[in-house]
C-alpha cells in the first residue's frame, strides 16, 4: 500500500467497519457496564433534583451564602462548568478551521461534553437567585413596564454570552451529528428507532448537494463559534473584573479565565476519554497520538494559567494599594494560603510532568493528572469568589463561608446529570463522527501524523 | 414551640418561623380583630389626650399620644406613634427629664413587649378568677394581714405609692417588700451613710468637665442612662470637651468613652474610692497614675464623682463625699427627698418563710424565683398560697399558685416620676391586647376593698396638682406634670466621718477569681427576656446576639485555657451554673463578667436563649470574690455578629488626635482640596469616569460623629422599629444573616499601650457614585434625584451582586421569607408607611424615605421648602452623634459637620461619593498622664 499508516487512526480502517463499530451501541444496546454508568448518573440527577426542589421551595438560604459571601459554590461550580464547556467548541469550531486532522475522532463528544457542562453551569445562575421566577427580567423583552435590564452589569452581558453561547453550540453539534443519523436510520431495525432517527436526520439522503450545503452550514457555524469560545469566559471573567472587590477587581481576568478554561476543558476531554475508549473499543479511533497531542495542550494554556497567576501576585504587590497587597497576604500566608498553593500544587506544579513523554504515553498518568487539573480549577475558582468575598474593606463585615448539605449536593447532582447525559448519548448517539472518519481515512496522512516504520 | 431544633441541616423552627397550631392561631385571631378591628371603629377613650393636635380619622396619618415607660420603677417618658389604634412607633418625650427626645434600645423595644403572644400565658391558662383569689385571701385579711406578706420591685408611682400606704393601713399586719435584682439601693444607702438620711440623687453631666467613674455606667444603666448621655453627648465636641476618667471592673459603654480607663477588680474599687477622698481632702498626691491625674483635674476643674450600682454603699458614700469635697453638689449632682419606695431585701421574707410564718406572698412585677434562685427561689414552694402579678409569667408565674397577668405600660392608666421628681403619666393607647391587669386592680383585691377605675384614681392624685380640665389636659399631651420636680436639698457634709470613711483599710488584697454581676445591656436584669428584637440586637462589645457568656480577658482565658465558646463550670458558695465563654480584651486579669437577665423562662423567644447567672450570685452583690471557674471540654455555638473585632491596620473609624483629618492613608493622596482650605469635601475628590449628577435641593446626606456615638445601639432598634425590619434567629445571626439596616461596628485596639474602643454606626452610604447600581441586572437599586440609593423591591430578583460590590458590606439580603414567618401577632407593629419585603429580595437603609416622602409631600402642598426630616437613628440617638438634612443647605448641621476638619469619608479613595460620612473620634486625655 502506498498510502502511510496514520497515528490517528488503527489501519486497515474501512468504511464499513467504521460504520459497524460506531453504529453498534444505538443499534444494539450497551452492557452492563453501561447500566451502571446509568445507575450512577440517574442517582446524581435525583440528588440534584432533591436538592433543587428544596431550594425552590424553601429558598437559597439553604445554601452557605450570607454577607458578605453573596455568591458561594453555586457560583464557584457556574465559572467551573462554563470553562469545562470550553474545550469541546475549541477542538469542533477552531481546529477544524486549523485543518487540525486529530479533532475528528474526538469532536463529537467533546461537544456533547461541552452542551452537557453548558446545561449544568447554566442551572446556577437561575438557581441563586432570589427569585429565579424572574430570570426573564435580565433579557430585553418588549414588556408594558417599558422597563429593559440594566445594560451595566456584566449578569445582563452574561445572560447574552451563555445563552448565544449554548444555542451556537448545540446547533453546530447537531448539524455535524445529521449524515450520522441517517445511518442509524438506515441500519434501524425497529420501526419507532427508525422513525425517531429519521425525524433528526431531516430527511437527509447523501446527496451532493445535501453535502455541499451541509460543508458549507458546518464551516460557517464554526466560525461563528470561534469568537464565543474566547467572549463567552471573557463575559464570565467580566461578572469579577468589573466589580471593586479585591480580587476581582483586575484586568488579567478575560485573557486568564479563557486559559483556565481551555485549561479545565481538555483535563474534562482527557477524564472522558479515557473511560469512553474503554468502555465502548474506542482503541481505533482514539489513539496514544490524541493524548499526546491533548497532553501538550494543557501543558501549554497550563502555563498561560500560571502566568496568570504570577501576574496576579505581582500586580498587586507592585500596585502599593492597601486591600491589594492584604489579598496577596492571605493568599500566600494567611488564611487562603492552604487553597491557594493547593491551587498552585494541581494547576502549576504536577502538570509539569508533562513535560515527559512516558507520561503523555501513560494513561492511567494522564487520567489522574485530569482530575488534579479540574481540581485544581475549581480550587482557584473557590478561590477567586468566596476568598475575595471573605474580606473585602472593613473588617467588621469579614466572615468565613461554609457550604451546606444544599451546595454540595447540587455540585455533585450536576456531576450525575453529566454522566446521565453521556450515558444516554453513548446509547443513542454514535459517539464519534462517522461521516467525518470516512472523509479522514481517504486523506493524505499529515506528515507529523505518520506512523514510523520502524 | 420555637426550640430551636435542626432537622435535616436546616433551621425547622426559627423565631421568623414559628409553625402556629391551631390553639395559637385561634389566638393570634383574637388578637388581630381585637387590636385592628375594634379599636380601629372605637374613637379613642374620651380620657385619652394626643400629644399633636387631633387628625381626626383622616386615613394614613398617625396618632402621637405621650405616656411613661417604668425603667427600674422610675418613669421615662415616651411619645408613642399609633396607626388604627396600633402603636408603631416610639420616640423619647423631649419634655420628659429621663429622654429629653432621646430613647435607648430598651425603650425602643417595650413596643414589640406591647404585642408580646406569650402575655397570653401558657395555652390553656383559665381567665383570672377573682372569686377565688378573693376567697384565698379572706380569712388572712380578716387577721389583719397577718401571714400575709406583699412583694413589690421600687417604684416611684405616687399613686402605687398611695395605694401601698391604704393597704398597709387597712391591713396593718401584711409584711410589705420591696426588692428587684438590680436598683438604686447601694446609692441610696450610701447617700444615708453620708448624709444620715435618706435622699435621692440625679446627676447633670452636662456641668462636669470633669467625670470620674468608680465601677460606674452612668451611659449604660440605671434609669437615668438616657438623661445622661443626652448630657454627655455635646460635651464630646472639640470646643466643649469634657474628661471622662473611668476605673471599671468590666468593659462598660462608660469605659468604653473614657479618656483614661483604668481596668481593676471590683474588690479594688473601694480602696481607689477611699485613696480618691483621702487625696482629695488631705492633699496626698497618689502613686497611681489614673488616680494622681484624676484627683488633679478634680481639683482644678468643675468635676463629678459617679459610683456603680454594683459596689456597695460605702463606696458610693466616698463617691458623694468626693462631690461634697470638690463642690459637686448642687452642680454637677442635686439631691433631692426620697422618690421611691425604700428597698428592704428579700432577708426579711427568706426569715419569714423559715419561720413559717407566711401564709400567703402576692407578688407585683419582677420575676423573683428566676433572679433569687437560692433564696427564695428555694422556698417559693413552701408557701402554701402564692399569687404573682407581671408582664410573663416567667419562673415565678408559672409556679405561683394563682397568675394574674399584667397590663403593658401602653394599656393603662399610671404614674411615676424620675430621677429629678418630675412625675409624668401612663395613658392607655391601646386596649388590652391580651387578657390583663393593673397593680391596682390586684392591690384592690388583696385587700379586699372595691376596685377603683385607674384614671379616676390617678385623677384623684393628680386633680390638685393640675388644677381644671385645662390643666388636665396640658399634663396629658405633655406627658409630664409641669412643677413636679422636687426641689434641691442642702446638705452639709461631716468632714470628720468622711475621713473616718476614706481610712485604709488593712484587708489584704483579694486574690482569686471574682465575678462581676451586670444586667445585660439590652435585657436588663430580665425585663427583655422575652423580646426578639433586644435578644438579636448585638451586645455593644461582644458582638454577641441571642446568648450571654462568662467574659475574661484573653489573659484570664489563656491562664484558665479557655477559647471562645468554651464551656465553664463556674461555682459560687452553693451554687454553679455552666456557661460559655468569650475573651473581650479590657476585663482586669482573674476577673470574669456574667451578664443577668439571661435564661428566663419568660416565653418562647427566651427558651434557650443564654445562661442564668443568679445562682452564683450572692444576694444582690454587683460581684462575687474568690469564685471557682473550671474550664470544661465541650463548647457551645455562639453567635457572633462581628467576628473581626481588629482594625488590621485599616481606617473604617478613625480617631482625631487635633490635626486636621488625614485622608492619605493607604497611599492615597486625595482628600485635601488644592488650596489647602478645610472646605474639601473628602467624599467628592476624585476625578471619574461617571456622570456626575447635579446636586439638588434637597440633597440628603448624614454625618455621623464618632465622638459622641457610645455604641448603645438604640439606633439599630428604632430602625428596626421604623421599618420592619425582621428578627432571623440565633441560627441566621451565626450564618452572618442579620438584618439590621444599621450596624454598629465596634473596633477594640491597643493605642499607647492602652485597650480602646472606637464604635462605627454603620448604615447605607448612599453613595453618589454607587458600585451597587453598576451591577444590578434588573435595576433593581438607581439613584433618586434628592441623591438617595434607592431599592425598588419589586424589581430585584436577588443575585446578591449589589451586596457582594458593596465595599461597606451594608446590603441584607432575604435569604428566607423572615417576614412572612413572623408570628401573625407581631405583625400587628409594622409601620404601614414601610414595604414589608419578600424572600429573595435585597434590602438596606433608606435613609428613613418615607419620611423624607411624607416631608417633601408636606413642602410640596404647603408651598414652602422641605422642612429637615429626622431619621429614625438619629431621633432617638441620646448622645446626638447623628446628623442628616440637606447637603445644599450650608446652614443646616450636615453641611457645617462636613466642613468640619475631622470630617471623613470612609473608603473615600474608592471614590464611592459616600453621602454618609463621619467626624473622627475625639479624645482628651490629660498630656501629662
Amino acid at each position: 500500500m502506498s498510502r502511510p499508516a496514520s497515528k490517528l487512526y488503527a489501519p486497515g480502517l474501512t468504511d464499513a467497519s467504521i460504520t459497524r463499530a460506531i453504529t453498534a451501541p444505538p443499534i444494539d444496546g450497551l452492557g452492563p457496564r453501561w447500566l451502571v454508568l446509568l445507575a450512577i448518573g440517574t442517582t446524581g440527577a435525583l440528588v440534584l433534583a432533591w436538592a433543587l426542589v428544596e431550594t425552590l421551595r424553601v429558598g437559597v438560604g439553604l445554601w452557605g451564602i450570607q454577607v458578605p459571601v453573596g455568591w458561594g459554590l453555586a457560583i464557584v461550580n457556574f465559572v467551573w462548568w462554563i470553562g469545562i464547556g470550553h474545550a469541546g467548541t475549541l477542538i469542533s469550531a477552531i481546529l477544524l478551521l486549523m485543518h487540525q486532522q486529530w479533532r475528528t475522532s474526538i469532536n463529537r463528544f467533546a461537544e456533547s461534553m461541552t452542551l452537557f457542562a453548558v446545561a449544568c453551569a447554566g442551572l446556577f445562575p437561575l438557581l441563586h437567585m432570589g427569585r429565579p421566577e424572574y430570570f426573564y427580567w435580565l433579557l430585553p423583552y418588549p414588556s408594558t413596564t417599558q422597563m429593559w435590564p440594566q445594560f451595566r452589569s456584566p449578569l445582563v452581558w452574561d445572560a447574552f454570552a451563555i445563552s448565544t453561547y449554548g444555542t451556537v453550540s448545540l446547533l453546530f453539534w447537531y448539524i455535524g451529528l445529521v449524515p450520522d443519523l441517517a445511518v442509524l436510520r438506515d441500519r434501524a431495525r425497529r420501526r419507532l428507532t427508525r422513525v425517531v432517527y429519521g425525524i433528526f436526520a431531516l430527511g437527509w439522503r447523501g446527496s451532493s448537494r445535501h453535502w455541499h450545503r451541509h460543508q458549507q452550514l458546518y464551516r460557517l457555524f464554526a466560525g461563528l463559534a470561534t469568537p464565543l469560545v474566547v467572549s463567552v469566559h471573557t463575559v464570565v471573567s467580566f461578572d469579577f473584573a468589573i466589580g471593586l472587590i479585591p480580587g476581582w477587581h483586575s484586568t488579567i481576568f478575560p485573557p486568564f479565565f479563557v486559559a483556565g478554561a481551555i485549561y479545565s476543558g481538555f483535563a474534562m476531554v482527557i477524564t472522558i476519554a479515557i473511560p469512553l475508549r474503554w468502555g465502548l473499543g474506542l482503541h481505533d479511533y482514539v489513539r496514544p497520538r490524541h493524548f499526546d497531542l491533548i497532553a501538550k495542550v494543557l501543558l501549554a494554556s497550563g502555563w498561560v494559567v500560571a502566568y496568570g497567576y504570577a501576574t496576579e501576585i505581582f500586580v498587586g504587590w507592585y500596585s502599593g494599594g492597601h486591600y491589594e497587597l492584604w489579598i496577596v497576604e492571605r493568599k500566600l500566608v494567611g488564611d487562603l494560603a492552604g487553597v491557594f498553593w493547593a491551587t498552585v500544587a494541581c494547576n502549576v506544579v504536577l502538570p509539569q510532568a508533562l513535560w515527559s513523554k512516558r507520561v503523555r504515553a501513560s494513561l492511567p498518568a494522564l487520567f489522574a493528572l485530569s482530575i488534579v487539573i479540574n481540581i485544581g480549577m475549581w480550587l482557584e475558582r473557590y478561590l477567586i469568589v468566596v476568598g475575595s468575598l471573605e474580606g473585602d474593606f472593613v473588617p467588621s463585615s469579614w466572615r468565613s463561608y461554609w457550604p451546606t448539605i444544599y451546595d454540595w449536593a447540587i455540585y455533585l447532582g450536576t456531576m450525575g446529570l453529566f454522566i446521565l447525559l453521556f450515558a444516554l448519548l453513548v446509547r443513542f448517539v454514535p459517539v464519534v463522527s462517522m461521516a467525518e472518519m470516512r472523509e479522514l481515512i481517504r486523506e493524505p496522512v499529515d506528515p507529523a501524523d505518520r506512523e514510523d516504520e520502524s | 414551640m420555637s426550640d430551636l431544633t435542626i432537622i435535616d441541616g436546616r433551621p425547622a423552627r426559627e423565631p421568623w418561623q414559628i409553625e402556629v397550631d391551631r390553639r395559637d392561631w385561634l389566638r393570634a385571631m383574637a388578637a388581630i380583630t381585637g387590636a385592628a378591628l375594634v379599636p380601629g371603629c372605637r374613637q379613642d377613650a374620651p380620657e385619652v389626650v394626643l400629644a399633636t393636635p387631633d387628625p381626626g380619622h383622616t386615613p394614613g396619618v398617625s396618632k402621637r399620644y405621650a405616656t411613661t415607660l417604668l425603667d427600674g420603677g422610675y418613669g421615662c417618658g415616651v411619645v408613642v406613634e399609633a396607626r388604627g389604634g396600633r402603636p408603631i412607633k416610639l420616640e423619647g418625650n423631649p419634655r420628659h427629664p429621663a429622654s429629653r427626645g432621646a430613647a435607648d434600645a430598651r425603650w425602643q423595644a417595650a413596643l414589640l413587649d406591647l404585642y408580646d403572644p406569650d402575655r397570653a400565658g401558657p395555652p390553656g391558662r383559665r381567665p383570672v378568677d377573682w372569686r377565688a383569689i378573693g376567697d384565698q385571701l379572706a380569712p388572712l385579711v380578716r387577721r389583719r394581714g397577718a401571714g400575709l406578706h406583699l412583694l413589690v420591685e421600687p417604684t416611684t408611682s405616687p399613686t402605687l405609692i398611695h395605694h401601698l400606704d391604704a393597704a398597709r393601713a387597712a391591713l396593718p399586719r401584711m409584711t410589705l417588700h420591696v426588692w428587684a435584682p438590680w436598683t438604686r439601693a447601694a446609692g441610696h444607702a450610701g447617700l444615708e451613710q453620708l448624709y444620715g438620711r435618706p435622699l435621692e440623687w440625679h446627676h447633670r453631666l452636662d456641668r462636669a468637665d470633669v467625670i470620674v467613674a468608680l465601677d460606674a455606667d452612668p451611659l449604660g444603666d440605671g434609669p437615668d442612662r438616657v438623661r445622661d448621655a443626652h448630657a454627655f453627648g455635646p460635651r464630646r465636641r472639640p470646643d466643649a470637651l469634657n474628661r471622662l476618667y473611668v476605673a471599671e471592673s468590666t468593659v462598660t459603654l462608660t469605659g468604653a468613652a473614657a479618656d483614661h480607663r483604668k481596668a481593676l477588680r471590683p474588690s479594688a474599687v473601694l480602696d481607689l474610692a477611699r485613696a480618691l477622698v483621702r487625696a482629695l481632702q488631705n492633699g496626698i498626691i497618689p502613686d497611681d497614675p489614673w488616680l494622681r491625674a484624676a484627683v488633679a483635674d478634680l481639683r482644678d476643674q468643675r468635676g463629678l464623682v459617679i459610683a456603680g450600682a454594683g459596689q456597695p454603699p460605702r463606696v458610693h458614700a466616698l463617691a458623694h463625699a468626693a462631690n461634697a469635697l470638690i463642690g459637686a453638689v448642687g452642680d454637677a449632682v442635686v439631691y433631692t427627698a426620697p422618690i421611691a419606695t425604700p428597698v428592704t431585701g428579700l432577708d426579711p421574707l427568706v426569715e419569714a418563710i423559715d419561720r413559717d410564718e407566711v401564709q400567703a406572698l402576692v407578688s407585683l412585677g419582677g420575676d423573683p424565683v428566676y433572679a433569687a434562685p437560692a433564696t427564695l427561689g428555694r422556698r417559693y414552694g413552701q408557701i402554701p398560697y402564692t399569687l404573682h402579678h407581671a408582664r410573663l409569667a416567667g419562673h415565678t408565674g408559672s409556679r405561683a399558685t394563682a397568675f394574674v397577668p399584667a397590663l403593658h405600660a401602653f394599656e393603662q392608666w399610671g404614674d411615676a416620676r424620675a430621677t429629678d421628681g418630675t412625675v409624668s403619666l401612663c395613658q392607655p393607647i391601646t386596649a388590652p391586647l391580651y387578657d390583663g391587669y393593673s397593680a391596682h386592680r390586684v392591690l384592690s383585691a388583696v385587700i379586699d376593698e372595691i376596685p377603683v377605675d385607674d384614671r379616676v384614681r390617678l385623677e384623684r392624685r393628680w386633680q390638685p396638682t393640675w388644677g381644671d380640665a385645662a390643666g388636665r389636659h396640658r399634663a396629658l399631651v405633655a406627658g409630664v406634670i409641669e412643677g413636679t420636680a422636687a426641689p434641691p436639698v442642702e446638705t452639709a457634709p461631716d468632714f470628720a466621718a468622711i475621713e473616718r470613711l476614706a481610712l485604709p483599710s488593712d484587708a489584704p488584697p483579694e486574690l482569686g477569681i471574682e465575678l462581676v454581676f451586670r444586667p445585660d445591656p439590652y435585657l436588663g436584669a430580665g425585663e427583655g427576656a422575652n423580646n426578639p428584637w433586644l435578644l438579636e440586637a448585638p451586645r455593644p462589645h461582644t458582638r454577641l446576639s441571642w446568648d450571654n457568656a462568662a467574659l475574661m480577658s484573653p489573659a484570664t482565658a489563656a491562664a484558665l485555657g479557655v477559647v471562645d465558646g468554651a464551656l465553664l463550670r463556674i461555682a459560687y458558695g452553693a451554687g454553679r451554673i455552666e456557661c460559655p465563654a468569650w475573651i473581650q480584651p479590657g476585663l482586669p486579669r482573674d476577673v470574669v463578667t456574667l451578664p443577668l437577665g439571661w435564661g428566663r423562662d419568660a416565653g418562647r423567644m427566651a427558651r434557650g436563649a443564654g445562661f442564668s447567672a443568679y445562682p452564683v450570685r450572692p444576694g444582690e452583690a454587683g460581684f462575687a470574690v474568690d469564685a471557682q471557674v473550671v474550664a470544661m471540654k465541650a463548647r457551645a455555638p455562639l453567635a457572633c455578629v462581628q467576628p473581626q473585632r481588629s482594625m488590621e491596620g485599616r481606617d473604617p473609624a478613625r480617631w482625631h488626635d487635633g490635626t486636621p483629618s488625614d485622608d492619605t492613608s493607604h497611599g492615597s493622596s486625595h482628600g485635601r482640596s488644592h488650596d489647602g482650605t478645610s472646605h474639601h469635601d473628602p467624599a467628592r475628590a476624585h476625578p471619574t469616569l461617571h456622570l456626575e449628577r447635579p446636586r439638588t435641593s434637597p440633597a440628603w446626606a448624614m454625618v455621623i460623629d464618632l465622638a459622641r456615638c457610645i455604641g448603645c445601639g438604640a439606633c439599630a432598634i428604632a430602625c428596626q422599629a421604623e421599618n420592619n425590619i425582621p428578627v432571623v434567629g440565633k441560627r441566621e445571626v451565626a450564618r452572618g444573616r442579620v438584618m439590621h439596616w444599621i450596624r454598629v461596628d465596634t473596633y477594640v485596639e491597643q493605642r499607647d499601650g492602652r485597650t480602646a474602643w472606637i464604635h462605627q454606626p454603620v448604615p447605607c452610604m448612599h453613595c453618589e457614585h454607587a458600585p451597587c447600581e453598576l451591577v444590578c441586572p434588573t435595576a433593581a437599586t438607581v439613584h433618586d434625584e434628592q441623591g438617595l440609593n434607592a431599592m425598588v423591591y419589586n424589581r430585584c430578583v436577588g443575585t446578591r451582586y449589589c451586596a457582594n460590590n458593596c465595599p461597606y458590606k451594608v446590603r441584607r439580603f432575604n435569604f428566607f421569607d423572615y417576614n412572612g414567618g413572623e408570628d401573625a401577632v407581631f405583625a400587628l407593629r409594622r409601620n404601614p408607611e414601610v414595604t414589608v419585603r419578600a424572600e429573595g429580595v435585597m434590602e438596606k437603609c433608606t435613609y428613613c424615605v418615607q419620611r423624607l416622602r411624607a416631608a417633601t409631600i408636606e413642602a410640596d402642598t404647603k408651598q414652602r421648602p422641605v422642612a429637615a426630616p429626622q431619621t429614625a437613628c438619629q431621633q432617638t440617638c441620646p448622645t446626638g452623634a447623628i446628623a442628616f438634612g440637606d447637603l445644599t443647605d450650608v446652614e443646616s448641621p450636615v453641611a457645617a459637620a462636613r466642613r468640619d476638619p475631622r470630617h471623613y469619608a470612609m473608603l473615600g479613595e474608592l471614590n464611592t461619593r459616600p453621602r454618609t460620612t463621619y467626624l473622627a473620634r475625639t479624645t482628651n486625655p490629660r498630656s501629662d498622664v
